[in-house]
């Protein structure tokens, strides 16, 4: 009971429009002023969470996305699997996918990956009468793809709220990643068979899908360069993000060259925006753990759960039911950062793999980013498409529903998320 | 990986963004800047040292045992110093529901209640750093790896950010208050 009236308090004040750092640690202060009549605690557990060298991993990350964007290393990779694919029934839609999934694992970002394929599938399906809300449902669903195939920023906040193995994570991520890309994938050539007015685009030959995958060849090198290292045991996430910062340099200085000391200023700068944001909802996240336990919160819900007699599959089912609701209302890193904390006890007295729970959790996070009143992607669709959001909901509709089918098969089949990270040499 | 910013996306600000600045926020502002282009350089030097980790350990086969501690304590300067500034820009995700379509005084009161959120948590975060950093130079708390640095340095960010982070808030709650009231 106390757990659903601590998260009500937080979800009010959070629906207040105030920033979801401040609503997160103010809640905290409460509590813990309540619980401990001192703040003297706060710091010194803000400090404990931010002093730790592996987050360096996400404003590395996020510099890195942020140069092959700026230098404009990605732009072609919608005309490299427009060749490819694109003269299918259904194909522009494959190659919004398809695209969209390479560009999750340079950019780590569900909105980036959104906006930017957005921006060029929009008007070329359109272009080949596809109707406006199958090109806006398409392009919101794989934008969800960003987090999580990795690098994710959200699975790397998990992996530090729930202390597992951010590579482990990273690999895990990866088959149902590809799956629900497939999903999307297979959906849109049945689209292309059921509607009339889609047409394909003309086959161009080998020599010009060859022509475009030269284009966009150093985006391509870009995943495989980053995630083999981690896949090997080589890397540790920090090191591959910096390895792959390091690539992208080069590349935007020596091979695009459009890529200057100035640009270098404008990413450090757009860096620090992108981790300050997303640092202080984990600082205050770390308030808010640090309060429901002094409270006993997690122990209290580990007790419930144990007194309606519910077993580890039911505890998931709840727990994902609950992540789906909340995803109506809240943005995906406040989900994360709030619940983990307070369910991480009772997963693991439950013996619930956290790395295989932590990719349902994605995938159920993915569906908060299509999931009306608040879904980021449909607002972006809508931003860059100028379209009505009702018509952006009815296109993401049937990709809500694929979605749970991949987490219902990623649920009934564990080994989709832990056989890559076992066999990789994971200890899981 | 980028951020999920606002993009047109909603779902991204503290709703204040159309009330201008007055001159004492635009000051507070200009100096959450400050700490914010220093944070920037604190990247490139995480990127730099990080960068070096990778080239000793797998090039040259001799690995720095120093730069897991650093990089933590360049996290927390590199967030602390950089929050003023993201709020500055209302770039602190914010569920935007009610305030998208807020007018008149209703707006008014949500930037309001949004700011002084903000501003709590600041000075409640500051007061407690200052406990921090008073114990840790009062015991002469050091760090336990290899560095063996005084915690009380890394904390100091802490301050400093929450103090940045406070002032501007504040700054910004006087200016609703005298300057844009039921606008």
């Amino acid at each position: 009971m106390l757990t659903f009236l601590i998260l009500f308090v937080l979800i009010v004040a959070l629906l207040t429009g105030m920033p979801i750092f401040a609503g997160l640690a103010l809640t905290s202060i409460a509590i813990t002023v309540i619980a401990e009549g001192s703040i003297s605690s706060i710091a010194d557990t803000v400090f404990a969470k931010l002093d730790n060298g592996l987050l360096t991993a996400i404003p590395m990350f996020a510099f890195m996305a942020h140069v092959m964007i700026r230098a404009k290393v990605v732009d072609d990779l919608y005309d490299a699997a427009n060749a490819l694919v694109g003269h299918f029934k259904g194909g522009l839609g494959v190659a919004t996918v398809l695209a969209c999934t390479i560009f999750a694992a340079i950019s780590g970002s569900s909105v980036a990956t959104a906006l930017t394929i957005g921006s060029s599938a929009i008007p070329q399906m359109k272009r080949f009468g596809y109707r406006p809300s199958d090109t806006y449902g398409v392009i919101a669903a794989g934008g969800t793809l960003g987090i999580l195939i990795p690098p994710s920023g959200p699975l790397i906040l998990y992996a530090i709220v729930s202390e597992t193995s951010i590579g482990a994570l990273f690999i895990a991520g990866l088959i149902p990643g590809i799956m629900m890309a497939t999903l999307f994938a297979l959906y849109c050539i049945a689209q292309g068979y059921a509607r009339e007015g889609q047409q394909k685009i003309d086959w161009t030959g080998w020599r010009a899908v060859a022509g475009a995958m030269r284009k966009s060849v150093w985006s391509l090198i870009m995943p495989p360069l980053v995630l083999g290292g981690i896949y090997m045991g080589v890397f540790t996430a920090s090191e591959a993000a910096a390895i792959g910062c390091i690539y992208a340099l080069l590349i935007g200085v020596l091979v695009y060259r459009n890529f200057g000391l100035r640009d270098l200023a404008v990413t450090a700068f757009e860096t620090v925006r992108t981790t300050s944001m997303l640092f202080m909802i984990l600082a205050a996240a770390a308030m808010f753990g640090h309060a429901v336990t002094i409270i006993r919160l997690p122990i209290q819900l580990m007790e419930s759960v144990t007194q309606m007699g519910l077993g580890p599959m039911a505890f998931i089912l709840l727990v994902m039911f609950v992540i789906f609701i909340l995803g109506m209302f809240l943005e995906t890193i406040a989900i994360i950062l709030i619940t983990t904390p307070i369910v991480l006890p009772a997963l693991m007295s439950f013996d619930i793999n956290l790395i295989w729970y932590g990719i349902l959790l994605m995938i159920n996070l993915e569906l908060a980013l299509i999931t009306p009143p608040v879904g980021m992607n449909l607002f972006v669709i809508k931003g860059v498409a100028q379209a009505p959001l009702s018509e952006v909901i009815r296109g993401a509709l049937p990709y809500v529903l694929l979605m749970l089918l991949g987490l219902t098969i990623v649920l009934l089949f564990k080994p989709l998320a832990l056989w890559l990270p076992m066999v990789a040499g994971f200890g899981i | 990986m980028q951020s999920d910013d606002k993009n047109g996306a909603g779902g991204a600000s503290a709703p204040a963004p159309n009330y201008p600045p007055t001159p004492l926020s635009r000051v507070i502002g200009w100096l959450a800047y400050a700490a914010a282009v220093v944070s920037a350089f604190l990247v490139l030097f995480t990127l730099v040292v990080t960068g070096f980790s990778v080239f000793r350990r797998y090039v040259l086969g001799r690995p720095v045992t120093w730069t897991d501690e650093l990089s933590g304590f360049l996290v927390v300067a590199i967030v602390m110093l950089g929050a003023a500034e993201v709020l500055r820009r209302d770039e602190h995700v914010s569920v935007d529901i009610l305030s998208t379509n807020a007018t008149g005084f209703k707006r008014w009161m949500l930037a309001f209640w949004s700011n002084l959120s903000v501003a709590i948590v600041a000075v409640v975060l500051f007061a407690s750093s200052v406990d921090a950093v008073e114990f840790s130079r009062r015991i002469g708390v050091y760090s336990d790896g290899y560095l063996e640095a005084p915690l009380w340095i890394p904390q100091s960010f802490m301050l400093a950010g929450a103090g940045l982070l406070f002032l501007l808030a504040a700054a910004r709650l006087l200016d609703l208050i005298f300057f844009h009231r039921g606008k």
